[in-house]
């Protein structure tokens, strides 16, 4: 069990099913953690870049992104520049990919602009269960991460 | 042997200043001013009824009387005299001796010379006729296509209008030799046609008295010289200027030389273009002297003016033409190389090559440093070397007609290439075009008989003078040289290099256009690839997951038959799945770079072996017969095609026993690789269905199931080797793969 005092989880994903089957993932891996959705580059933006930023109120702090690189209204590429640019050509927050995608200079692509893993989602669910257990394990378990980062306004609320 | 002669003391011989003259006619020298008479030729009694010490010191009405003397003043006074000789008038000696033509001219040291020459009345009344053949035989020779027309025309005409048996074209070449380029000859006479002479049989007195004079007339080779009288100019005290006197005394070593040739009598005349020498038209008369009288001799002095002012101008069009077949040939060619994209069409045997229109034996082309040849060329190992040897001068174009003296080596090929022309591509590069005339002397030969003895009586020391030892010194003189390149075979040359350079520059840009493309194209490939991969995979696995959720959720709600439906969907989104990724790798295998090294094929087999080891508890065996070569090839891609063909001969096996051999034919070039097995075997008409992608020849589950796509990847990443795969199975028995890895040598 992660200590509540942790920040929370922002997933960007705009497929429902898709994030469904990560919050089921997540649940099986044990993780209880506040869990926040972007549906959209622009959600994505408005939460993680002070100039997209939108009206400011209650932001909880976050731990770790988990990005899907299927955007309706961009690229995920677009959204780490726009990090990048916004947070001294550094991302704020370690960034996980996930993806069906396996094109290896997409993930040479990503890494370059600071991703901290790339993950290429498998049909079973069990073993995207496991995947995302190896990725809780690591990154809210076992590593130190950095103070945990302030949004500049506050992510959408968890639904589920 | 032409106009005058030499041997090398003729050039000594100052000819100009012979101080006598020939005995057809007389010649005085006065003074300017007042007329008088300060020499005069030792014949003056019989043209001029008064012997030279009648007139020396009187003034020249003397001779021809106060009317005719004021008449001649006038005369004097209309003419420039000093640019040549100038017929005056005709005069009748006051001693009554027959009438005479009167000529003059001064001196470039202020003497005035008159000569005087015979009346000939019948020459007088035939006169309009000559000028009336000279126009016609003008008419003709405008007519003519080509320089060589022209001069076979202009030497028919001139013996025509002249009467002697022998007229002939010379044409002098640069370095001063000559040679006879048109005759027209009496029955029975031996031909000179094609004969080339060194250039010391025309020595540079000689040349000078051509340019200065347009006709020179020796009626009687045997004749006896006539002195004037004093010999010295009695102011000047040295002997007067005869350059331009028509009645000069001729040279002993050209007189020596006629008699040589058993010439009797000659009439020169000279061709000039833009005002230097470039031949003559030469007469002779063998049976008797002749002697032609001014009228005729003035219709074919008049000829060669027309004749040198025409020839200007053909030569110019022959040249032309030349220019204009060269540039026609070169266009055609460049045109075919554009075709075929590469320079070697200039070396096929059909036309148009490099040798269309342009005059050489032979030419080789040095393309990325393969040699190819085509007509008469020196050996390969030479070429090579020349080659190499041109590579290092600087200036990308080179043309000698004696290579041996600027490139030593070429001695031992002299008789085959005396004579080259070469470009090159680049700098430093030795690719290029080379172009190979023979010695000159291995190719002329002239129309004379070259068997007749060459004997002469050597008592004068004159045997040399002869046209055959002529030609023979020509021959030496030209040792080792071809005949020269000419401006326009040059340019044509030059010109050909831009047209091949630009060629091989659009060639280079369009590989490298194409590459570009060809990358560009195949990484969109790649992308398209992996996103059409993506894009059916996304709804995949929304399918599949759902049905997962479902399975959980409601499963137990489910008939056994409705949950065996929702298996088989979970089966076929996962076979769709696995059809997908396979599908990207086989679209990638033909399109991936290979990284060729080195490879250990032992230590690969070995490496892949061990993916087999846990088959060993089923009783499979895979064993290599003999050692493998170290190949050339892409690692990775060579262990995967390995991995696919053990994998096959095990899985498609049923054998208590399983057997896989793998094994090489080193002998053959390049190696045959091959696996063994003991399975269930191919029947020939499945041989080439088994290559096909997704093709399986069993049901679905049968033998460990699989896409069908291992042995079309395997195929095609041994393709992209250069090499080959082929089969050789009995059903039941067992199946032998062979392959290559490299293209057939």
């Amino acid at each position: 069990m992660d200590r509540s005092e942790n920040g929370a989880l922002l997933i960007v994903e705009d497929s429902d099913e898709d994030y469904a089957l990560a919050l089921w993932a997540l649940r099986q891996a044990g993780c209880a953690r506040a869990i926040r959705r972007a549906r959209s580059l622009t959600e994505a933006l408005a939460c993680l870049c002070p100039e997209h930023a939108g009206a400011l109120g209650e932001t909880p702090l976050l731990d770790l992104v988990l990005l899907d690189l299927n955007l309706p209204d961009g690229t995920g590429q677009e959204l780490l520049l726009a990090l990048r640019a916004a947070h001294g050509q550094a991302l704020p927050v370690p960034v996980i990919v996930l993806t069906t995608s396996s094109n290896p200079r997409d993930v040479g692509e990503f890494y370059q602009l600071g991703v901290s893993g790339y993950l290429v989602k498998p049909l079973d669910r069990e073993r995207f269960a496991a995947q995302m257990r190896v990725v809780v394990d690591y990154w809210l378990r076992t590593v130190r991460l950095p103070p945990a980062f302030l949004p500049v306004a506050p992510c959408p609320e968890q639904t589920a | 042997m032409p106009a005058t002669t030499d041997s090398s003391n003729c050039d000594r011989e100052q000819i100009q200043f012979s101080g006598a003259i020939q005995p057809h006619g007389a010649l005085l020298v006065l003074g300017e001013t007042e007329l008088r008479i300060q020499q005069a030729s030792a014949n003056s009694e019989a043209f001029l009824g008064l012997p030279p010490d009648a007139l020396l010191g009187q003034g020249v009405a003397r001779v021809l009387g106060k009317s005719a003397s004021a008449e001649l003043r006038e005369r004097l006074a209309a003419h420039s005299l000093s640019a040549g000789l100038v017929h005056l008038m005709t005069v009748q000696p006051l001693a009554g001796t027959p009438a005479c033509h009167l000529f003059g001219h001064r001196t470039a040291d202020g003497h005035l010379l008159l000569e005087f020459d015979r009346l000939d009345e019948a020459a007088r009344i035939s006169a309009p006729d000559v000028y009336q053949s000279v126009h016609a035989a003008l008419h003709r020779l405008q007519s003519a296509e080509t320089l060589q027309a022209f001069f076979d025309h202009a030497v028919v005409e001139v013996r025509a209008i002249t009467g002697f048996e022998r007229v002939m074209a010379y044409r002098f070449a640069a370095d001063g030799s000559g040679e006879v380029i048109a005759e027209s000859l009496a029955a029975g006479l031996e031909p000179y046609l094609g004969l080339h002479y060194p250039a010391v049989d025309i020595p540079e007195p000689a040349r000078r008295v051509c340019r200065l004079s347009w006709l020179r007339h020796l009626p009687d080779a045997g004749y006896h010289s006539v002195p004037l009288i004093p010999e010295c100019h009695p102011e000047t005290g040295a002997p007067v200027d005869l350059s331009r006197s028509f009645l000069r005394s001729v040279s002993r070593m050209y007189t020596g030389y006629l008699k040589n040739m058993g010439v009797k009598a000659t009439l020169v005349t000279t061709l000039l273009k833009d005002g230097q020498l470039w031949g003559l038209i030469s007469c002779m008369h063998h049976s008797a002297p002749r002697y032609l009288p001014f009228e005729t001799r003035a219709a074919v002095e008049c000829l060669a003016h027309m004749v040198s002012l025409l020839m200007g101008r053909k030569d110019a069009e022959d040249h032309y033409a030349y220019r204009l077949k060269l540039g026609e040939a070169r266009e055609q060619l460049l045109d075919a190389m554009f075709q075929a994209n590469a320079p070697h069409p200039a070396l096929r045997a059909a036309e148009p090559n490099a040798l269309s229109a342009l005059d050489a034996e032979g030419v080789a082309l040095l393309d990325k440093g393969e040699l190819h040849r085509l007509g008469q060329t020196p050996a390969e190992a030479d070429i090579l070397a020349l080659a190499e040897w041109l590579a290092r001068r600087d200036g990308l174009w080179f043309a000698s007609h004696e290579l041996a003296e600027a490139y030593p080596p070429a001695a031992s090929f002299q008789p085959l290439a005396s004579g080259l022309l070469a470009v090159r591509w680049a700098p430093g590069s030795p690719d290029g075009l080379l172009w190979f005339r023979p010695e000159w002397r291995q190719v002329v030969h002239w129309a004379g008989d070259p068997n007749k003895p060459m004997e002469i009586d050597d008592s004068s020391g004159e045997a040399r003078l002869m046209p055959r030892t002529s030609f023979e010194l020509w021959k030496e003189t030209v040792a080792g040289q071809s005949r020269p390149w000419l401006e326009c075979e040059i340019e044509h040359a030059i010109e050909l290099r831009h047209g091949i350079v630009d060629l091989i520059l659009r060639h280079t840009e369009q590989l490298r256009r194409i590459n570009r493309e060809l990358a560009e194209s195949n990484l969109e490939l790649d992308t398209f690839a992996y996103a059409a991969s993506h894009d059916l995979k996304e709804p995949l696995r929304g399918i599949h997951t759902s049905i997962e959720f479902l399975q959980e959720e409601d499963g137990p709600l489910l008939s056994s038959s409705g949950q065996g439906r929702l298996a088989t969907v979970l089966r076929l989104t996962r076979r769709m799945d696995e059809l997908i990724e396979t599908l990207l790798q086989y679209s990638r295998v033909g399109r991936i770079d290979l990284r060729l090294e080195a490879v250990d094929l032992n230590e690969l087999v070995v490496q892949t072996l061990e993916l087999f080891e846990p088959l060993r508890k089923e009783r499979a065996t895979a064993r290599m017969l003999g050692r493998l070569p170290v190949v050339e090839c892409d690692r990775v891609r060579v262990g995967e095609i390995f991995t696919n063909l053990i994998s096959n001969a095990l899985k498609y096996n049923d054998r208590e026993e399983k057997r896989v051999d793998i094994g090489c034919d080193a002998s053959a070039d390049p190696p045959v690789f091959f696996v063994r097995d003991n399975g269930i075997g191919i029947a020939v008409r499945q041989y080439a269905r088994i290559f096909q992608i997704f093709r399986r020849l069993h049901p679905r589950d049968a033998y460990g199931g699989g896409t069908g796509a291992g042995l079309t990847i395997t195929k095609k990443a041994i393709e992209r080797h250069g090499g080959q795969i082929w089969l050789e199975s009995v059903p039941g028995r067992g199946s032998t793969f062979f392959f290559t890895l490299a293209p057939p040598r």
